[in-house]
């Protein structure tokens, strides 16, 4: 085997192993909101310390492998790739930790309303990073594309709490705490989505070489 | 933690008034891959037939200091037995161009005369170019002579000659400074792979070379061990300023 598939197949594992603890907290997130769980908050809040130990990890691990091994053609995609992936991994998980903070200031307070909308964005988030990293990981640009449309979903989904937390507040000012919370911890979830076809893009990269952006800003109205 | 098999303590080594290596200390992990690298002129090459007692034999050439091997001296140990330990490789293939494939394998035993039988030689001989991914290459052909081999098939044919002694320790002077980027490649592939059953020490003046395939990394400069560490440590942060500069090319 070559050198650099041996250490590259190492990175994968590791980089999988940040993936577990990064879904493992997205689901939290929603359990804690579910629940109004204090304690299952400040969990996600103090964990996120060892995500980013991982990550740190990981990103030194890139360094060495580019220091030591030189990688070229697709060894460099795959290898720069990594190191993107880790940030936009680090990034989800901070987002978790937001939307762990957010729901410490109304957990003393019934929900507004039944949460519905919110777990289907949390859903589709775990749905989109599975398939995200299967298709960068298998190479599979048509499971990445087919992602990458999934964000759509959750670009409406906000849209849709957003306008309806809009009636509850207008409604009565006192709910205005609790419906701007629900907002920005959905306006989170829209965020790892646009993290998740990061990811997407990566694998087209690592496969096609080229670098494209996809879901170009859409007006709303 | 790893173990460590050699020790360097406070080796210096002259060529007539020339002191080309000062104080060094050193250890070496066990089934590790070392890389001494470092410009030309810096002592690597001094450094490593020291330790399996080659720079003695040049004239004018003395060592100080001592080398424990699993805790002995080896300064205090007969040569022959040292270099059957410790085994070493050359920049350039240099088979013994009288023998046979299969001789050259066996070459080590022969010189030290040491008997052996016919189906202990076919095993050592299979196994060593075994080891070396050369089996296949050359088996129908053992009895044809090695410098009639390709250069990166004559270096592999030269480590085969090296590893069929068991040796603890491989010291590999620049292998492949004369040979193509393919067979440079298959080299290094092999030298990773060796790591399994010995240890290796490797001068290399190549930095992406010690880079690729070693485990640590010491820097020589003018003499001295400049910096010594895990070669992922030292190509990302290395700790001295010198090391930095070698790496980056500013000088060397």
């Amino acid at each position: 085997m070559r050198i650099l598939e041996n250490k590259l197949k190492l990175l994968k594992e590791e980089l999988t192993d940040l993936v577990a603890s990064v879904r493992k907290t997205i689901n939290d997130s929603m359990e804690a909101l579910k629940n109004r769980d204090e304690n299952l908050c400040k969990r996600i809040i103090e964990g996120d310390d060892e995500i980013d130990f991982k990550s740190i990890d990981l990103e030194r691990k890139v360094l060495q492998i580019i220091a030591t091994q030189h990688p070229q053609a697709e060894d460099l995609r795959i290898v720069s790739s990594i190191l993107f992936i880790n940030i936009d991994l680090e990034r989800m998980a901070d987002h978790c930790v937001d939307i762990a903070e957010e729901t410490l200031t109304i957990v003393d307070k019934p929900h507004l309303k039944p949460l519905i909308d919110l777990p289907r964005m949390k859903d589709t988030c775990i749905e989109m990073l599975d398939g995200a990293i299967e298709s960068f990981l298998n190479k599979d640009v048509d499971l990445a594309m087919k992602i990458i449309e999934k964000d759509d979903i959750l670009d409406k989904l906000n849209w849709q709490i957003f306008r309806e937390l809009l009636t509850y507040m207008m409604e009565d000012p006192r709910n205005i705490r609790r419906a701007n919370a629900l907002i920005l911890i959905s306006q989170h979830y829209e965020r790892i989505g646009d993290h998740i076809t990061n990811i997407c893009e990566r694998t087209i990269y690592i496969v096609e070489g080229k670098m494209l952006k996809t879901n170009p800003h859409q007006p709303r109205y | 933690m790893e173990n460590k098999i050699l020790r360097i303590e406070n080796l210096n080594a002259y060529y007539g008034d020339n002191h080309v290596l000062k104080n060094i200390n050193m250890e070496i992990y066990e089934k590790k891959i070392t890389a001494v690298m470092g410009p030309s002129g810096c002592g690597k090459t001094t450094f490593i037939r020291c330790i399996n007692r080659l720079h003695e034999l040049t004239p004018n050439a003395k060592v100080e200091g001592k080398i424990f091997l699993r805790g002995k001296n080896i300064y205090e140990m007969h040569p022959v037995v040292v270099r059957q330990k410790i085994g070493m490789v050359f920049q350039r293939p240099n088979p013994f161009p009288t023998m046979s494939i299969y001789d050259n394998v066996i070459a080590g035993y022969k010189l030290n005369g040491i008997k052996l039988t016919r189906e202990e030689r076919d095993k050592i001989v299979k196994e060593s170019l075994e080891k070396v991914g050369l089996w296949d290459e050359v088996k129908n052909f053992l009895f044809k002579r090695g410098t009639f081999l390709s250069g990166g098939q004559q270096q592999r044919l030269c480590i085969a000659r090296a590893v069929a002694m068991n040796p603890e320790i491989l010291l590999l002077d620049e292998p492949t400074s004369a040979l193509d980027p393919i067979a440079t490649r298959r080299i290094e592939e092999l030298i990773v792979k060796l790591k399994e059953t010995v240890t290796i020490l490797l001068v290399t003046h190549n930095i992406a070379q010690a880079g690729r395939v070693s485990d640590y990394t010491a820097f020589f400069y003018m003499g001295e061990i400049i910096e010594f560490g895990t070669t992922e440590k030292m190509f990302t942060v290395p700790e001295n300023k010198k090391t930095e500069e070698y790496l980056t090319g500013k000088f060397g």
